[in-house]
């Protein structure tokens, strides 16, 4: 993989030459259609880096957005513009080095903020199980690597990878000979599509109805020759389950080995891990979790968005207006 | 993780042992098909818009160069390779030599996510209609670089006049989309598709029937076949086709935005706008014509309707011979021949056409490019047919018909879609 990743960062650092490249264009450009045109590359750049990141949906919405609602519209108040280009822009009037501190401070608050604020997670939904003998991290994504829009811990329909990092503490009186998944069964939601709220009493009912989906940890068992030789070291499983029906799941993890007791002799052994932050829903296609998502807990950035069009539309008029001689 | 790069991960070979690097190389076999294959489908299809113009206009269009001229096309790009590249002293020259390949770029970006085959194609995205909408962008900003960038007022006249059109014709072709999205309830290619395998209109008999009348154009009449006049139209004036022409009206504007390129530059453009028709057609395709599902999906039906469109070819052609032109004869006779048989042959489900093997594979290819293949005819005759509407007419037709119809569509195609609330709603909960 050491190449592979490689290679992304070659991918990476070009991408991001080519916004901040533009973005130093636009600024610098005597040219305002040049500067305009400039912007292209740094959208679609940024755009590229938001797919590289696996956020497909982000990078559409961003070029859909920018590149063809706010870019074309202030294309187009530039060139409607009588004599566009003989005016001298009026960024000459600013000091170059004020201008140049006052982007670097901004630029470093920004570092800042994004470094100390934000949470940086490798995966969108990783839930770290512990029971102090072993740490199972657990992630689930989906089979064709191209998860455009995963909200919290949203699949889609065609299939859903669950996978299970297994660190185990480096320990010779314990070994792990199965990873049993266990997914329970959907809240079935009813014709109208209402979602029903969950209680602790519904999931108890839940567990018979399990069964079923139970049988496919029994394909994990086939893992288990070739699990753990040795301690000390961590074992990704995966497993596929293709073609769940929408609903609303829970998934656990349990560890099946064998475990020196007082006396040096091995016993069978279970461990458990506590289901924390093991849901996720499975839905129709991609425009349900996208809705679900903007009208949810997106819904203020979704409409704060308006406003940059509000923006744009505003610079456009101002770009567009008719110089009055002699006033 | 290896992320978008491995979007087909599906279908990339193991060649370097590099997932990464594998990739890559497989992306890059994949885009020099690709662009071999729009250059070579651009070729052919001027020949074939020459030729049916030709017969529509009672001439036999080009005739000299191999079997009925076809080597006519081979003989232009010949000619647009070893032309002069001519750059105007008045141009911008950073980006009059851009544009080409940002229009270009635009276009080509768009075919990755195209479904060709069953479930295959050289892109995956689970957002495949939202890319489409969104790459294709670039191009209005390819087209207004080279309106300005050329120093020339016809070119400039004949950017904005494109641009202006484009981003009007966005917001019907937009809301349509959004009407049969709700229908789907998903913006993947494919997933799409599949939608359209079973069922017959307002969502009667769920699995016994597929074919044509499972087909988005057939879900709820007449208001999808409303939406897919709309789209039709609008992907006319998204792709610069006659009637709406007019960014490069011959008359008003010479050539319109690339009045000032020659030799291989304008070939950039022009390849372009077929690649765009093909675009359209195959979205058009996809939302309302099935996609890669057959019209029959039984063995019999297929046998009707192969049968039925060379006796109509025959046929057409027989009785054209003594009247009209031989060629539009057979066209016609075949095309009716083929309605008559689709409608003869029982459109119910067969077994060997819900598998995913070899024969699907290439019974889906074909049966894509073949409605593809079909509405970019359409687009040809209706060039050959229709006067160029005026810039105010276009506007008027956009925002003061298309789009308030295409909004009473989508209402209209919503309360069909959840009418099963509806009801629960009027009858209190009880269905």
């Amino acid at each position: 993989m050491a190449a592979s990743d490689f290679i992304l960062n070659v991918v990476f650092y070009a991408l991001a030459a080519a916004a901040v490249g533009g973005a130093v264009a636009v600024a610098t450009s005597r040219n305002i259609v040049r500067s305009a045109f400039a912007l292209l590359a740094v959208l679609f750049a940024v755009a590229a880096l938001y797919a590289v990141m696996k956020a497909d949906f982000i990078a559409a919405a961003q070029v859909l957005i920018y590149v063809g609602g706010i870019l074309v519209l202030i294309i187009f108040a530039v060139m409607l513009t009588h004599r566009i280009t003989d005016v001298k822009l009026s960024n000459d009037s600013t000091p170059g080095p004020a201008a140049f501190c006052a982007c670097l401070c901004l630029l470093f608050s920004l570092v800042v903020v994004i470094l100390f604020t934000a949470k940086w997670r490798r995966d969108s939904d990783v839930a770290t199980l512990n029971n102090k003998v072993f740490e199972v991290a657990l992630r689930q994504y989906q089979s064709d690597g191209s998860t455009g829009i995963q909200f919290g811990g949203t699949a889609l329909e065609d299939s859903v990878v669950v996978s299970a990092d297994v660190l185990v503490v480096p320990d010779a009186s314990r070994s792990v000979d199965q990873v049993v998944f266990t997914v329970s069964a959907p809240e079935t939601r009813d014709a109208g599509g209402k979602d029903q709220k969950e209680t602790p009493e519904k999931e108890k009912e839940k567990e018979p109805a399990a069964k079923d989906l139970d049988d496919v940890s029994a394909k994990d068992v086939q893992v288990q020759s070739t699990f753990l030789p040795y301690a000390g070291r961590t074992q990704t499983y995966r497993h596929t389950f293709e073609k769940l029906p929408v609903g609303d799941y829970h998934w656990r993890v349990k560890l099946v080995g064998h475990e020196k007791d007082v006396k040096g002799e091995l016993q069978s052994a279970e461990w458990t891990f506590p289901a924390a932050k093991t849901d996720f829903s499975v839905r129709k296609g991609v425009t349900e979790p996208i809705a679900l998502a903007l009208a949810g807990p997106y819904l203020f950035a979704f409409e704060v968005v308006s406003v940059l069009l509000l923006a744009a539309l505003v610079g456009a008029a101002f770009l567009a207006r008719k110089e009055v001689k002699g006033v | 993780m290896t992320p978008t790069v491995l979007a087909a991960a599906s279908w990339t070979l193991d060649l370097t042992g590099i997932p990464v690097l594998d990739a890559f190389i497989c992306i890059f076999v994949v885009c020099f098909i690709l662009i071999n294959f729009i250059a070579v489908y651009a070729g052919v299809s001027t020949y074939a818009e020459r030729k049916i113009a030709g017969h529509m206009q009672a001439r036999v269009g080009p005739y000299r160069i191999w079997w009925h001229g076809f080597g006519v096309w081979i003989a232009d790009a010949l000619k647009l390779m070893i032309k002069e590249d001519i750059i105007a002293k008045n141009t911008d020259h950073l980006l009059f030599k851009l544009s080409p390949y940002v229009v270009f770029a635009g276009s080509f970006a768009c075919w990755v996510a195209l479904p060709f085959l069953p479930h295959w194609s050289p892109a995956s995205f689970n957002i495949g209609i939202l890319y489409l909408l969104a790459v294709s962008s670039a191009v209005v900003i390819g087209i207004l670089m080279a309106g300005w960038s050329s120093g020339s007022k016809w070119a400039l006249f004949g950017a904005m006049r494109s641009a202006a059109q484009i981003v009007s014709y966005e917001v019907p072709i937009g809301i349509t989309l959004l009407g049969m999205l709700l229908i789907y309830g998903t913006l993947d290619m494919h997933a799409i598709s599949d939608a359209q395998s079973k069922g017959l209109p307002f969502g009667f008999m769920d699995d016994k029937y597929g074919g044509l009348w499972s087909w988005g154009i057939n879900r709820y009449p007449p208001f999808t076949v409303i939406a897919f006049i709309i789209y039709y139209i609008g992907a006319l004036a998204e792709t610069n086709r006659t009637p709406f022409d007019i960014p490069e009206a011959e008359s008003e504007l010479v050539a319109g935005y690339h009045t000032e390129y020659s030799g291989m530059r304008f070939s950039f453009f022009f390849l372009s706008e077929y690649a765009n028709m093909f675009v359209v057609s195959a979205i058009a395709t996809t939302f309302f014509l099935g996609g890669w599902q057959p019209p029959v999906p039984s063995a019999t039906g297929t046998l009707y309707l192969v049968v039925g469109t060379l006796v109509g070819a025959a046929v057409g052609y027989g009785i054209a011979k003594r009247g009209f032109d031989a060629f539009v004869g057979a066209m016609l006779g075949s095309g009716f021949a083929a309605l008559v048989a689709v409608f003869i042959a029982q459109p119910a489900a067969d077994a060997a056409f819900t598998g995913t093997g070899l024969a699907q594979l290439v019974g889906g290819g074909f049966w894509f490019f073949s409605k593809c293949f079909t509405l970019i005819f359409v687009m040809i005759w209706l060039r050959w047919t229709l006067p160029r509407y005026r810039v105010d007419q276009l506007m008027d037709l956009c925002w003061k018909k298309l789009t308030p119809l295409a909004l009473i569509n989508l209402v209209a195609i919503g309360i069909l879609e959840t009418r099963q609330e509806w009801m629960r709603w009027f009858t209190g909960g009880h269905p």
